[in-house]
């Protein structure tokens, strides 16, 4: 029963949307495959070559606006239909208004995916057509989740604790060294420097924990200055297991401002393709999760003001406000890095979270038209 | 011939049963629609209710279907409430208009009406096949049901109400469009449905439908129970309630 109405709700959105991604993606290929050639190779803080990059931020932004757009209008529309015009032959059908919507909600989450899918291959064929991106692909995971780091000077009396002032400074990963694999690199922007000198002293340690403890470390120290984005190889110590990653000031010297937001850990990547997988991954999370809640809002409330609201829900989710869990709140971080060559981060707990909260409230949205909808009608 | 339930109970009885729907601004007003109709229909019989545009005889179905609540009363099929969910499966409902998913295809629209109802799926396969064979529809299985024209519409929604061959048959003006043709299949339909031991309401407007019993609705309520040649007075009946209100 759920497959065949999951089918329902897939077939009312996939062609839509598969319509939408073929009709963008190709004048868009025309548009990058006459501009790259002659796209600067290398813009601030950028690698060189990374037309590819840059390709693939230009075209999951624009497409990718556009399909949200089409999601919210698709599943708002879809929600009125199943409300209205379906509702005679799914309410005598039904076992539970809980579990067809559910279905329903579901199989419009899939045709999300197989759409975006489809964006990612064609984004990746694409970039396959242009210029080749040059260098190792690495993927790139904010380490200081966004807090801004003071190193201030150590002093004798505590000189590891007095490192950072923030405490979650450090970051754990899984790395194991091996001469086919590139070492992980750290990446970070000094912002400001105070003091009376133009520089600082820094240390990398990095130490493999078992059981809670170090067993190994290995240490690179490094004067800083404020001069853009700085990257370094990460020292490795032999061994598996997890690796524990501390910045400290290297001895004194004047304070230190490390932006969290541009402080992070570049881990290998297999392949810069993978960027629009990661996209693909967020792009999915975001679009579905709006289709899902539009289809609840345009059940309950008409197609245009389910819309509306459904697309106010997920502009506002581009702000700060709200938090980590709507995809919009991290899109345009997930679009610039992958701009800038970077494989992005993948989707986050807390992202996963918000986006079943969107098929939870759809759901019993939908469910609660599809009931409501039979106390309403008009004789004859 | 009319049986009643292995149980002894009627296959669908109705008692007292009233609906209204908010009107006006804010919804604050409210029309009767129904107003405390009891009927009773048993196995192998087929009852008609007739009555103007307006009358309530598809909120009634609506009701009886499971679309739409009462508001008040009770409604038993096989002594048991009408949402009770073995219900579901006992009931056929052909309703008013096209409301069906008119982006599938006729012969994947019926086995989905299947799957929903639990119907094992080669049964839902070969049913649908035989279905639209029967209702003339056999070339046009693979076509989007949105693309056919109204009487098309009329024998598919014949189609999907017999699908799981059904107890209790709710039929909303169901030759509404049928040509002769059409006509032919509906009473071969119906004919089989009775023979079965299904009970059938029909609501229509149309005077000459096969039927044992008529029940005439005037504003919500039952004024007149008959034969079948009461359909044949419809209009002067019509006249008569009308001049009394």
């Amino acid at each position: 029963m759920r497959g065949a109405l999951q089918r329902v709700g897939m077939g009312r959105g996939l062609p839509l949307w598969s319509g939408i991604t073929l009709c963008l993606l190709l004048p868009a290929w025309a548009f990058w495959s006459s501009t790259g050639e002659t796209m600067p190779g290398s813009i601030a803080g950028l690698d060189a070559g990374n037309t590819p990059g840059l390709l693939r931020q230009g075209l999951w932004g624009s497409i990718g606006s556009f399909m949200l757009i089409a999601a919210t209008w698709k599943g708002s529309r879809a929600g009125h239909l199943f409300a209205n015009r379906d509702r005679s032959w799914l309410s005598t059908r039904l076992d539970s208004a809980v579990g067809g919507a559910f279905a329903l909600v579901v199989g419009g989450v899939f045709a999300a995916a197989i759409a975006l899918l489809g964006l990612a291959a064609g984004v990746e064929f694409a970039s396959a057509l242009g210029p080749a991106q040059v260098g190792q692909a690495f993927g790139k995971e904010h380490a200081l989740h966004g807090q801004s780091l003071v190193l201030v000077s150590a002093t004798p009396d505590n000189a590891m604790e007095a490192a950072w002032i923030v405490g979650d400074a450090k970051e754990r990963l899984d790395y194991v060294a091996s001469k086919d694999v590139p070492a992980p690199q750290l990446s970070f922007m000094p912002t400001s420097l105070a003091g009376d000198g133009p520089s600082a002293l820094i240390t990398i340690s990095a130490a493999r924990i078992a059981d809670g403890k170090a067993v190994a470390e290995q240490t690179t120290s490094l004067t800083v200055r404020v001069r853009g984005t700085r990257r370094v190889l990460l020292p490795i110590p032999e061994g598996s297991g997890q690796l524990l990653i501390t910045v400290r000031h290297g001895e004194d010297g004047p304070p230190l401002r490390l932006s969290g937001e541009h402080s992070a850990l570049l881990l290998p990547r297999a392949s810069h393709h993978l960027a629009s997988l990661a996209l693909w991954q967020h792009a999915f999370l975001w679009i579905a999760g709006a289709g899902a809640i539009a289809l609840g809002l345009g059940a309950r409330l008409g197609a245009g003001l389910g819309m509306s609201l459904a697309l106010a829900i997920q502009v506002a989710g581009l702000g700060p406000a709200a938090g980590t869990y709507l995809g919009g709140s991290v899109w345009l971080d997930v679009l610039a890095t992958a701009g800038q060559g970077f494989v992005p981060s993948s989707w986050t707990a807390p992202l996963v979270m918000g986006f079943g909260l969107q098929v939870v409230i759809g759901t019993l949205l939908l469910a609660s038209a599809l009931r409501i909808q039979a106390g309403k009608g008009r004789a004859s | 011939m009319a049986q009643t339930h292995p149980m002894g109970h009627p296959l669908l009885c109705i008692r007292n049963l009233t609906k209204s729907y908010p009107t006006g601004l804010f919804s604050l007003g409210k029309t009767d629609v129904l107003c405390g109709i009891d009927f009773e229909l048993e196995a192998g019989q087929v009852k008609t209710v007739a009555g103007p545009n307006g009358s309530g005889k598809s909120t009634l179905l609506r009701i009886l279907s499971g679309v739409e609540s009462a508001e008040t009363g009770e409604v038993l099929v096989g002594g048991q409430p009408i949402t009770a969910r073995a219900n579901r499966m006992r009931i056929g409902y052909l309703p008013d208009g096209a409301p069906f998913p008119l982006e599938l295809p006729a012969k994947r629209s019926l086995e989905l009406f299947g799957a929903l109802l639990h119907m094992p799926r080669a049964l839902c396969k070969s049913r649908a096949t035989e279905l639209l064979e029967r209702v003339g529809l056999a070339s046009e299985a693979k076509r989007p049901i949105g693309q056919f024209s109204k009487g098309m519409l009329r024998r598919f929604a014949l189609a999907q109400a017999v699908l799981h061959k059904p107890a209790l048959l709710l039929l909303d003006e169901p030759t509404d469009g049928l040509d002769a043709e059409g006509f032919g299949v509906f009473d071969e339909l119906l004919s089989e449905a009775r023979d079965g031991g299904a009970g059938v309401l029909i609501a229509t407007h149309v005077a000459d439908l096969p039927c044992d019993e008529v029940s005439v609705l005037w504003k919500g309520k039952i004024e007149r129970t008959g034969g079948h040649e009461l359909l044949a007075t419809l209009l002067e009946l019509y006249r008569e309630l009308g001049s009394k209100a």
